[in-house]
């Protein structure tokens, strides 16, 4: 149906005050472009922090969160199984890293159309600790380079932002047991590298912290 | 390795005001009547005419070309962009939960599983010929469908004609019905009708079997061209066991127009995959054709036996229904955003017509939300439980529990046949309570979100 099957029948009050992410995905599907916002609003972190996972520079992860819901837009008409819309996100945004210049070449008038950021009181503190962050990132990044990029692309998602098995499979829209066996491909290729992969799986505080 | 060397930095937040902007800047972009994003920008920057940069690039698009260009004459298809059965399915969605004009002819026709002169004590022994029939929906809800042909049978030809229009902004119906019976032809004008009856859509009709089965089923998506226009095209397979198995056999090819998702055509194959049993296809397809309100009216023939019929309801403000029908009507909490478009009630609605027996309705309170076929329609009348198995006679159906509202633990009949795919019926209190949804689902939905109208 045209405006959000989904949303019928839905009288819980706190689920009308805080829709669910298929709701508001059925919204945005209708062209619900406020629906979509609060999509953008409640996973603009968990995508920013996934695309500086991948790039290891804060201010080129802010500019694929924007393509990244840009492109997302521009896929709308798809239809997600339930409580599968950040999964999907998760999909977007590792095409997007993965195709970089393409999808920048592709939205680089809408980053043109980016504002400049304000003026900001701490933002030498700030600016600090995210150049160290992005020391540490390049560090981990380049020993990760050595991996087959299919094997990266499911490593970061189901070690490093947790995914499950399945949620893993419908971001790269590829089967369970091939991720799976690529997890396990990908382990087994971090250990012949010599890397630790139990601590550069992100099993620190600091990696539960982008859930 | 040390754990401070490798370590993943900690997730931070957008910088300060960053969120709001990027948000800001998103709806700015979404909002623009045509995305840039939506085409491939053209590159700018090349210094000097491209072919004399990059012979080899050039060499090899033309090679691409040629090769393209040869598929395409061998294939005889049109477009290249293709879409997923997801995709196809939101584009018929789209397109038919947006109200607008739509004329064109509608043709049914039937091949019988075996050849007519190999069955046994067949009644009529030709093949049915097809009798197009040709229709205009309006936005407003108005419709009018004309068909006339020749119909041959074992002693005779008889010239069959049938029509019939509706009005929406009078709310008349009017038909006319010839060579289907002895006798002169029957003209019926029909008055005070029930909002929750849906009216009359080939379209609708072939929409409402596709989006079932693409939710369903996954098909490839193929292009083709329809009536010279790009279409898509899917196959749909089913398997005994199905909920479309019985209904539409083996397999069901489908196209829709890639312009407008709308579907044009639909083919059956009831028996076996290689001999098709049923095509309904719509041809001449226009959009936005203007409508004259005379198109809404049939006119009297001559010679005709005129019959007028009064279902009884009356359009009343809903805060007036209760006063009427001696019970507080049941209507949605939530529409899913469809406005309340029709609302009437009726102390009793005549069902019998044509000398055809049917019971009367009593206290009935119909409201219909929303246009087209994302519409749904909620009906009460006094009955009991008794009636519920009769609504589903000649389709199958399953029982299911509501869980909220007035119907909380009450068991509705929920039809599992895919041309009635979103209609519920239940018993609760004296009263039988009937949704007509696009969907299974959103008829229990909207069971659920139900409450009693003040």
């Amino acid at each position: 149906m045209a405006v959000g099957g989904t949303q019928l029948g839905r009288l819980d009050i706190n689920e009308k005050m805080h829709p669910d992410d298929s709701a508001l995905w059925e919204r945005s599907r209708a062209g619900d472009r406020e629906a979509f916002a609060v999509l953008f609003e409640r996973h603009a972190k968990t995508i920013y922090n996934f695309c500086f996972r991948r790039v290891g520079d804060w201010s080129v992860a802010e500019d694929l969160v924007s393509v990244v819901f840009l492109e997302a837009w521009r896929r709308r008409a798809k239809e997600l199984p339930p409580g599968k819309v950040l999964p999907w996100l998760y999909g977007i945004a590792t095409n997007v890293v993965r195709n970089r210049r393409r999808s920048e070449r592709r939205f680089a008038a809408a980053l043109r159309r980016v504002p400049a950021p304000q003026p900001s009181p701490d933002f030498s503190a700030d600016a600090d600790t995210r150049i160290d962050d992005e020391a540490q990132m390049q560090r981990v990044l380049a020993l990760l380079s050595e991996l087959p990029q299919r094997e990266l692309d499911v490593f970061v998602l189901c070690a490093w932002s947790e995914l499950s098995y399945e949620d893993a499979s419908i971001a790269l829209g590829i089967p369970i047991g091939t991720v799976r066996s690529r997890l396990a491909r990908a382990r087994a290729h971090l250990r012949e590298l010599g890397i630790d992969d139990g601590h550069i799986e992100g099993r620190t505080p600091s990696a539960q912290e982008t859930l | 390795m040390t754990n401070s060397g490798h370590s993943l930095p900690p997730s931070r937040d957008l910088p300060p005001g960053r969120l709001s902007q990027r948000k800001d800047h998103l709806l700015a972009e979404i909002s623009r009547d045509e995305p840039s994003f939506l085409a491939w920008p053209k590159r700018t920057d090349r210094q000097g005419p491209a072919w004399a940069a990059r012979p080899a690039l050039i060499a090899a698009l033309v090679a691409l070309a040629a090769l393209l260009a040869t598929a395409g004459l061998l294939v005889t298809r049109a477009g290249t962009a293709t879409a997923s059965a997801a995709e196809v399915r939101a584009r018929v969605t789209h397109a038919l939960g947006s109200p607008q004009n739509i004329s064109g002819t509608f043709t049914v026709q039937t091949r019988p599983p075996s050849p007519a002169h190999r069955r046994q004590g067949c009644f009529n022994c030709y093949p049915a010929v097809p009798i197009p029939s040709r229709f205009v929906i309006a936005a407003d809800g108005s419709y009018a469908q004309h068909s006339q042909g020749t119909q041959r049978t074992l002693r005779q030809n008889v010239n069959v004609r049938s029509d019939i229009a509706y009005n929406a902004k009078t709310g008349v119906q009017t038909s006319y019905q010839h060579g289907s019976v002895k006798g002169p032809g029957l003209y019926v004008t029909a008055t005070n009708l029930d909002p929750s009856v849906p009216g009359y859509s080939p379209e609708a009709q072939l929409a409402a079997f596709v989006q079932q089965a693409l939710a369903a089923k996954n098909p490839h998506v193929k292009n083709t061209t329809y009536d010279g226009r790009p279409a898509w095209q899917m196959t749909l397979r089913f398997t005994p066991g199905d909920d479309f198995y019985d209904t539409y056999g083996v397999r069901v090819d489908v196209v829709v127009d890639r312009a407008t998702g709308l579907v044009l055509q639909v083919t059956q194959y009831a028996d076996g995959p290689d001999r098709w049993t049923s095509i309904e296809s719509i041809h001449n397809l226009t959009i936005g054709a203007s409508a004259n309100p005379a198109d809404f009216t049939i006119a009297k023939p001559r010679g005709a036996k005129a019959i007028s019929h009064n279902y009884g309801f009356r359009r009343v403000a809903i805060s007036e229904a209760a006063g009427i029908v001696r019970y507080r009507p049941l209507l949605p909490k939530d529409t899913g955003g469809r406005p309340l478009v029709d609302f009437a009630v009726a102390n009793v609605s005549n069902q019998s017509l044509y000398g055809v027996h049917a019971p009367a309705y009593h206290d009935v309170v119909s409201a219909r939300y929303g246009r087209g076929l994302g519409s749904f329609a909620v009906s009460t009348r006094r009955g009991n439980p008794t009636e519920l198995p009769a609504l589903f006679e000649g389709s199958s159906a399953r029982t299911v529990k509501v869980t909220r509202g007035p119907l909380a633990g009450e068991i509705a009949y929920l039809s599992t046949s895919p041309p009635n795919p979103g209609y519920l019926a239940a018993s609760h209190s004296g009263l039988i309570v009937q949704v007509t949804a696009p969907s299974a689902h959103d008829a229990l939905a909207i069971a659920n979100s139900l409450a009693a109208a003040r």
